[in-house]
């Protein structure tokens, strides 16, 4: 009988299969990305038999004519710029909503984490803060959306305030519960290696609660893009939410849809771009 | 030979630990005095729930007592301090580290020059097998490599003493057995005070100058050790030995006897 030899390395699956020349795993990603795609092409084929059945553009366009219209208005809009919509290019307008949602996400986000650390470290700041947060984030935007546009006034500011808050709480409550959940001998043993309170903050809690927070980051996202473009529909002179209340008003299904999953693609995009960051600030966990 | 103060590594005089107030209060620690010279190995020995593991936290600053004193090297412990060093029954080491950043955290955080920790770091991570590995994450390593990298991380901190809070308890008796031996050549080639919490009779014997046992929150029994270094399996076999396993025993059966 073989015994092991103590302290032998554990070695990861991941690991076995890149000694293998990483084929399984490209095998793996190769068909679950061959499965999303063949799960968008029997929802686009389902879509277009609808629109045949439904066989009117007004109620339910097919997936054609929605990319051909959007195709049409992506870069300028006659008919908007008719009714004297600035800028009424779909780019333009994407572009603004995707842009003051990631400010006012980044901004939002970066003081809730702060603010859901620190908290987590006293239960006063807690027991003062947490109704408060909990009551107006449970609020639904477009309740609180008008009370922000009365008070900072139709200008972009006060969305990317509206949209931070959101972010803000969201995060903050992630943190604070990371931290709270934060084993306490990881930082009691950093107090026994000589570390104040500070430096275990900065060294032990903030990197150890960064999976969870960055999780938090990638709900925010989503939200903040969602909330964006909500209260654009309320009064707003650009944006997509702007153009999507416009279009509506038209009864320019076609148009509306185009919008509605641009944006969407564009936040698939964005959750992407921000799992890559993730998985390499991460790649310890 | 006297001892003096200042040839104490600890000096625990009438410590007392309760939590909460009234009848309902538990006291792990009552009234517990205990000595530790400097460079001894003592093993304290215990069943669950009797007061071990929060003496080891009395002494390492991190609980406080409800009366009576720690003097660590003549100082009185108020709070963890970077010369109580410490290895924790859980993992504790931070995941986020390389094994390398990881072995020299302690120094690096403390504002130690790098000439200064660097060679030390260098050494300690040899001497606990894992040269090489300095650019491996934790969660590639195996649970007894971990305890390496945690055993390296507080020696190469350079505390004068060592806690330690059945820090092998969750291992196989394989990973156990090379980690004594591994755990014993840094004790013996640096004579660091080590304070070694532990359930395992045969363990505080290869490894103890000294075992106490720790029952009902005192000090139930004070045994020296003498047998030569370094002690193998044939330690089993010996008497003397034999006899002292069965007196541990028997003191730490007698609460369980108490009881039922």
């Amino acid at each position: 009988m073989t015994v092991a030899s103590p302290g032998t390395q554990a070695v990861p699956p991941v690991a076995l299969s890149r000694a293998a020349g990483g084929r399984p795993r490209r095998r793996a990603m190769a068909g679950a990305i061959g499965w999303r795609l063949l799960g968008v092409a029997v929802f686009l084929v389902l879509w277009e038999i609808a629109s045949l059945v439904a066989d009117s553009r007004a109620v339910l366009p097919g997936p054609l004519n929605v990319v051909t219209d959007f195709g049409g208005s992506f870069f300028d809009d006659a008919g908007l710029r008719y009714l004297g919509v600035r800028s009424p290019g779909y780019a333009i307008n994407i572009g603004f909503t995707v842009g003051l949602s990631i400010l006012a996400w980044f901004v939002g986000s970066m003081a809730g984490a702060v603010v859901g650390l620190l908290s987590a470290r006293s239960q006063v700041v807690r027991n003062i803060s947490e109704p408060l947060l909990f009551v107006f984030g449970a609020v639904p935007a477009l309740v609180l959306a008008p009370f922000f546009l009365v008070w900072f006034g139709q200008d972009p500011i006060s969305k990317m305030v509206l949209v931070a808050f959101y972010c803000f709480v969201s995060v903050g409550l992630v943190a604070q519960s990371a931290a709270l959940a934060f084993p306490p001998s990881s930082e009691e043993y950093a107090a026994t290696q000589g570390l104040g309170a500070r430096a275990r903050f900065l060294h032990v809690i903030v990197p150890g609660t960064m999976p969870a927070v960055l999780s938090g980051l990638r709900i925010a996202l989503a939200t903040a893009i969602a909330v964006q473009a909500t209260i654009e529909l309320l009064g707003s002179q650009f944006g997509v939410g702007r153009l999507i209340a416009l279009r509506a008003t038209q009864g320019d299904v076609s148009s509306v849809l185009g919008l509605s999953i641009a944006l969407g693609v564009v936040a698939i995009f964005l959750d992407f771009l921000l799992r890559r960051v993730i998985r390499a600030l991460t790649r310890w966990q | 030979m006297t001892t003096t103060q200042t040839d104490l590594a600890f000096e625990i005089r009438d410590l007392t630990v309760a939590f909460g107030k009234g009848p309902a209060a538990i006291t792990p620690l009552r009234s517990l005095d205990l000595t530790v010279p400097r460079g001894q190995f003592l093993c304290i020995l215990g069943p669950s729930g009797q007061g071990k593991s929060t003496l080891l936290r009395c002494m390492a600053g991190l609980q406080s007592p409800t009366s009576g004193s720690v003097l660590a090297e003549g100082t009185e412990v108020t709070g963890p301090d970077a010369n109580l060093g410490m290895v924790f029954q859980q993992d504790a080491i931070p995941l986020w580290l390389r094994v390398g950043d990881n072995i020299s955290f302690g120094p690096r955080m403390r504002g130690v020059a790098k000439s200064e920790w660097e060679p030390r770091v260098r050494h300690f991570i040899e001497a606990v097998g894992l040269a090489g590995r300095e650019r491996a994450w934790p969660k590639e390593l195996s649970g007894g490599m971990r305890k390496r990298v945690a055993i390296g991380a507080v020696f190469a901190n350079d505390p004068d003493i060592l806690l330690m809070d059945e820090p092998f308890g969750s291992l196989d008796y394989f990973t156990k057995a090379t980690l004594h031996d591994t755990l014993l050549d840094l004790w013996a080639e640096t004579g660091k005070t080590i304070v070694f919490v532990t359930h395992d009779v045969d363990e505080a014997l290869k490894l103890a100058d000294r075992i106490i046992v720790v029952t009902d929150g005192r000090v139930g029994a004070d045994i020296p050790l003498d047998f030569a270094r370094p002690r193998g399996d044939d330690l089993r076999m010996d008497v003397t030995a034999d006899a002292i396993r069965r007196d541990l025993l028997e003191v730490l059966q007698a609460p369980a006897k108490v009881q039922s």
